[in-house]
């Protein structure tokens, strides 16, 4: 009999940031935001991970897979997405009190990680709202464990793990032992859609709701990242239409245009 | 009380440091006047000399070459211990694929706090406000840390390369690692080029960028020929690197490059804040688009609205003409 795989994948619930720029309003005042109408969603990045933990649970039936979201206040609905797709239970941490900034969170992701147990944890390379990419590497450090980031594919031999990673010009094929931390990007893929007879199943899977009371984690440290500030970018520019009786002549005009303006040498 | 900004240098693709350490070398002597601190820098052996020459203080080199393949621990170790010597009030990374992978490792070893994938950075004092895109590039943060050292890794261009003074010598100390410490993890089996062929996005003036809208691969040959005209790098939003039509080391975007180049030719491409939060600092936007109402004319100089299969042919033409009347 071989020993059970425990995988952990952490998924971060966001708003939808497929969702129109125009949705999103900012208050510069209280330096928030909110986003009108916009459904929350887990974070894709978190969503390839999963894709690639449930790839690894069907190529290994020994593989346990949890996930595992910290907010102050989660959408059921939508984290269970994650029991539909394949894991075996779901833990939700929810905690209202505290204003977590990455290192925050990265601490209680580890004390909830120690509690849960895991061979292998996932996170995304980066959450799409907060756009930081550190959390998955600090979990890491803290657990002290090895870890590797943006991969795009991982396979799994006994305690052995080979994981394709993402470099500008290509990919790194590596091979290291469990147990490991692997962040994962979106050349993973997407993940797939839950059928309608796992999403039923998935209201039978157990779903733990924990709060920060129910783990072991100490002194939490400071928030260490303040924010002071929240504007909307700059971007307006006025645009010189190029207009054409056809989309040739609109061509040619618009090659006309760029050259006299200067915007397209090509002399050089 | 610290004294230094401490900057990693990294090794670029050609052996030498990469331009955009420099550049972040180059800001952190603007910032270290007003701060009233020294820029000390952090360096594989091999570029060490490269590094003194852009006129740092000192310089603390790693005790060997650096390895090759993938050792984050290696170098997570080793800036450890070159921030554990220098105390510094921050250290600062040109936020590259190496940057990303070892600030947040750095960040928890010395446990404070990081800010990543800066847009802009100003001195307060000794506190850094640094200023960058959230929510997919919908709004600006600026946050300030509170913990030593501040953190943080640097898009490219905020700072200018620094002018060499060569034969400069500098302070250098060499960094012992702690036992055991940066014992690699990862072997590398194998490292698959999937290059393209075209100019560096990152280093090219100008750039035309294709979008869902191109309908396949074939819709990027015509942007090819129009960029092979005017020496341009071909660039791509997300899709089509999702899709294959183009390798993943041509997009661009929040999770791509980010580049500012002088002009930027976005065709069928819709301008989703993502994508606009990584080319939004080019000098000169040109959109090609079928819809009029299409985010992107919001952002660009210049448009033509109409069906891209169309009317780049035109271009080409016209610009061929034009080329062959010089
Ligand atoms: C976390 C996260 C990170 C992301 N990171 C990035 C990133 O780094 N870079 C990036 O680009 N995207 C990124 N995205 C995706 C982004 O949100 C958009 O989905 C994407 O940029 C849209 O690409 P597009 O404009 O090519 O496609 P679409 O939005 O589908 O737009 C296609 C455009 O082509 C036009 N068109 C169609 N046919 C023609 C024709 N024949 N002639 C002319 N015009 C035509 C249409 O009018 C439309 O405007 C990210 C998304 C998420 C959630
Ligand atoms: N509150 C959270 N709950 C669960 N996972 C999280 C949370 N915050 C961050 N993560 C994980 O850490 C990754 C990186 O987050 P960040 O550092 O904020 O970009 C995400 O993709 C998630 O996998």
């Amino acid at each position: 009999m071989s020993e059970t795989i425990r995988i952990l994948v952490c998924i971060k619930q966001v708003p939808d940031p497929e969702a129109p720029a125009s949705s999103f309003r900012i208050h510069s005042e209280t330096k928030t935001i909110t986003a009108e109408g916009v459904p929350p969603v887990i974070n894709p990045y978190d969503e390839s991970a999963l894709e690639l933990a449930v790839r690894l649970k069907e190529a290994n039936p020994d593989v346990r897979l949890s996930a595992v979201a910290f907010g102050a206040k989660l959408a059921r609905a939508v984290l269970m997405k994650s029991l539909a797709v394949g894991a075996d239970e779901l833990y939700l941490i929810e905690d209202p009190s505290v204003e977590a900034d990455g290192m925050i969170t990265a601490h209680i992701l580890a004390a909830a990680a120690r509690k849960i147990g895991f061979d292998l944890i996932l996170a995304g390379r980066q959450a799409a709202d907060t756009n930081a990419g550190g959390v998955g590497l600090a979990l890491a450090g803290l657990l002290d464990i090895p870890a590797v980031s943006w991969a795009r594919k991982i396979e799994l031999e006994e305690k052995l793990l080979r994981v394709e990673r993402v470099v500008p010009e290509g990919c790194e094929i590596l091979a290291g032992t469990l147990p490991a931390l692997v962040t994962v990007s979106h050349e993973a893929g997407a993940l797939r859609m839950p059928n309608i007879i796992n999403v039923r199943k998935a209201k039978t899977k157990p779903t733990h709701s924990w709060t920060l009371a129910d783990l072991e984690i100490g002194k939490l440290p400071g928030r260490s990242v303040e924010l002071t500030r929240l504007e909307a970018p700059k971007r307006e520019r006025h645009c010189q239409v190029i207009e054409g009786e056809s989309p040739a002549e609109t061509g040619a005009g618009l090659s006309r245009k760029l050259v006299q303006d200067g915007v397209l040498n090509l002399r050089s | 009380m610290g004294k230094y900004l401490l900057v990693f240098c990294e090794i670029g693709d050609r052996g030498a440091v990469a331009p955009a350490s420099l550049e972040v070398l180059g800001l952190a002597r603007e910032l270290s006047g007003p701060m009233k601190l020294e820029v000390a820098a952090a360096a594989p052996r091999e570029i060490s000399g490269e590094v003194a020459e852009c006129g740092p203080s000192c310089i603390y080199i790693a005790p060997s070459s650096a390895p090759t393949g993938y050792f984050p621990e290696w170098y997570a170790s080793f800036l450890g211990e070159a921030a554990r010597l220098t105390e510094p009030e921050a250290v600062l990374f040109a936020h590259t694929p190496l940057g990303q992978d070892l600030a947040p490792r750095l960040a928890q070893k010395l446990g404070t706090g990081l800010v990543t994938d800066a847009a802009g950075i100003r001195a307060e004092g000794k506190k850094l406000l640094v200023t960058k895109a959230v929510y997919g590039g919908v709004a600006l943060a600026t946050y300030s840390l509170n913990s030593t050292p501040q953190i943080i890794t640097l898009r490219s261009r905020l700072g200018k390369i620094p002018p060499k003074e060569p034969g400069r010598s500098t302070e250098t100390v060499e960094v012992k690692l702690p036992e055991g410490g940066g014992k690699p993890h990862w072997e590398l089996v194998n490292r698959i080029e999937e290059k393209s062929a075209e100019i560096k996005l990152e280093e090219a003036q100008v750039v035309v960028s294709g979008g869902r809208g191109l309908g396949g691969p074939e819709g990027f040959e015509l942007l090819r020929e129009l960029a092979g005209l005017i020496g341009a790098a071909v660039g791509a939003s997300r899709p089509p690197c999702d899709s294959g039509w183009i390798p993943s080391s041509q997009q661009v975007g929040i999770t791509g490059k980010v580049i500012s180049p002088q002009v930027y030719i976005a065709v069928a491409i819709s301008g989703a804040s993502q994508h606009l939060s990584g080319m939004g600092d080019a000098k000169k936007i040109v959109a090609i688009n079928k819809d009029p109402d299409a985010n992107i004319f919001k952002t660009a100089d210049y448009g033509a609205v109409g069906d891209c299969r169309q009317i780049l042919p035109a271009m080409i033409e016209t610009l061929e003409k034009i080329k062959s009347e010089l």
